[in-house]
């Protein structure tokens, strides 16, 4: 056996050259073992041996090297597992991940095509580890602690990403702030535990009645939360608002230092862009802060709606 | 070498349109997405004038490049290209991955360049079926880097057919550009063979 034979052998990655009419030409002791049934490809027609194989990427490819002469590149990203190739024994025996390049080859006048395959299994589980992991700290990064609801951030995001698809498709969108009424008293008349367990019991409130009309809140900090609306204009805002102001006085959280109630209640700012004008994120923000102003000033536990954009 | 006149510039733009219609079925196959791509325009330029045009509109940020050599009656360096930031958005869709990190990771690096390496194939197929040519080329590279550093070549005399190209995948549109940049000579070719193709046709 020639050197470069036995250095085929030997080598930890697969090589195949198929010639023109896709028959296995060569193939190397490493690809041929993991090739699932162990017969030696040898010889054959590859397609013909995996009929299943015909029509997919890895037939386009070697279909393109031995007629165009285009190299291609098969990436375990969108390629999982190209070939029927297995790695491991008995139980552990699985069907490995792929990175797999097909190029042409002339030879004598005649034209070959090599794929060379490489097993990235181990990479594609490393990579999906990091993701997980990745994913995990975003979702730190964008989680109120104490609440489990969004935090600022997030909600940054989400009402940037909204008001994006708002502009794009036409759409209305609505915004709602809110505030707790005389929440520094009820913490320094409670303590802060029982304030950590009043922002707690709105949250579980908010979450529950509202994330599963696709409305998105968030805790913007402190005792305030805003509610996104999608696609919601004005007078579905005002309305949902308040529906929330109601329930949240029937949580019948008891507050003896309010002045507005004996229950703790909350203040509602609203502001939206309807579907034909266009607003900036800051603009839809401070118009709902500023309603939600004027509500503290208008005495507590009530609505307030600012005043539409276009009226201005 | 003359300039490609409009007839010729729309020949061009005809075969980038098969070429990355075809391109676009292939991935639609691939990730199982709608995909749809289409080439608005086609322009032959000098390579210093492709770096300003990509410069100022997209500022400091980089390019996300897909290269491959390629030899025929013409011959040069095919390019595939996107802004980074798009670049990242295209292979998360088609992945359908969230990632929530700033950089290519290996899998999105090797899948953005199979990617490219299927668009910039059809793009060859398609020219060497028009033209009645052969086309050898090397397998895809990829780089992310600045416009200047991934189009700063030693030869600046060089021309590039240069054309942008429009994706669509889940209600997102991206824009990219496809470069190929040859010599003079390569471009006479590229221009004789345009005309033997249009003669045909007319004939």
């Amino acid at each position: 056996m020639q050197l470069f034979e036995q250095a085929l052998a030997v080598l930890q990655s697969g090589v195949m050259i198929l010639d023109a009419d896709y028959r296995v030409h060569f193939i190397n002791q490493w690809l041929n073992k993991a090739f699932d049934d162990s017969e030696d490809l040898q010889g054959e027609l590859l397609f013909a041996v995996y009929p299943e194989l015909e029509g997919r990427r890895i037939h386009q490819a070697v279909e393109q090297a031995l007629k165009t002469g285009l190299p291609s590149l098969l990436s375990p990203g969108l390629n999982r597992s190209p070939l029927p190739l297995y790695h491991g024994q008995g139980d552990r025996r699985e069907r490995f991940a792929q990175s797999i390049r097909v190029q042409p080859m002339q030879s004598e006048g005649k034209r070959f095509c090599v794929i060379e395959v490489q097993d990235v299994s181990s990479m594609v589980r490393r990579e999906a580890l990091l993701n997980k992991q990745a994913e995990k700290l975003n979702q730190m990064a964008l989680t109120d602690e104490l609440t489990g609801i969004a935090n600022r951030r997030h909600f940054n995001m989400m009402l940037e990403k909204e008001l994006r698809r708002a502009e794009l498709q036409g759409t209305a969108l609505s915004l709602v702030f809110f505030d707790i009424d005389f929440f520094k008293q009820y913490n320094d008349h409670l303590g802060h535990q029982a304030g950590d367990k009043c922002l707690m019991a709105v949250a579980d409130y908010l979450k529950n009645q509202l994330e599963s009309y696709g409305y998105q809140v968030a805790r913007y900090g402190g005792e305030e939360f805003c509610i996104i609306l999608p696609g919601q204009d004005l007078e579905v805002a005002q309305h949902l608002a308040e529906r929330c102001r109601k329930e949240i006085e029937a949580l019948q959280l008891k507050h003896p230092s309010s002045n507005v109630a004996p229950v703790v209640t909350a203040s509602f700012g609203v502001a939206a862009k309807s579907d034909k004008q266009s607003e900036t994120q800051t603009g839809l923000i401070l118009r709902a802060d500023n309603a939600l102003y004027r509500a503290k000033l208008a005495g507590r536990n009530q609505v307030v709606v600012a005043e539409r954009q276009d009226q201005n | 070498m003359h300039d490609l006149t409009v007839l010729e510039l729309d020949a061009l733009a005809e075969i980038f349109n098969i070429s990355v219609g075809r391109s676009a079925s292939a991935l639609s196959e691939l990730t199982q997405e709608p995909v749809t791509m289409s080439v608005p325009v086609v322009h032959v330029m000098p390579i210093q004038r492709v770096i300003e045009l990509l410069s100022p509109g997209i500022g400091a940020e980089r390019l996300t490049c897909v290269s491959q050599m390629f030899n025929g009656s013409f011959a040069g360096e095919a390019m595939l290209m996107f802004p980074e930031n798009s670049s990242l958005e295209i292979v998360r869709l088609m992945l359908g991955s969230q990632v929530p990190i700033e950089q290519l990771s290996e899998i999105e690096q090797d899948a953005l360049s199979e990617i490219g390496n299927i668009i910039l194939n059809a793009c060859f197929s398609t020219i060497a079926d028009m033209l009645q040519d052969t086309f050898s080329c090397d397998l895809p590279e990829l780089t992310v880097a600045s416009v200047d550093e991934i189009l700063q070549k030693p030869e600046s005399e060089q021309t590039v057919l240069f054309i942008q190209i429009q994706l669509a995948l889940e209600s997102r549109s991206l824009e990219g550009y496809l470069a190929f940049i040859m010599g003079s000579e390569s471009e006479a070719n590229l221009q004789q063979a345009l005309r033997g193709f249009l003669n045909g046709v007319q004939g």
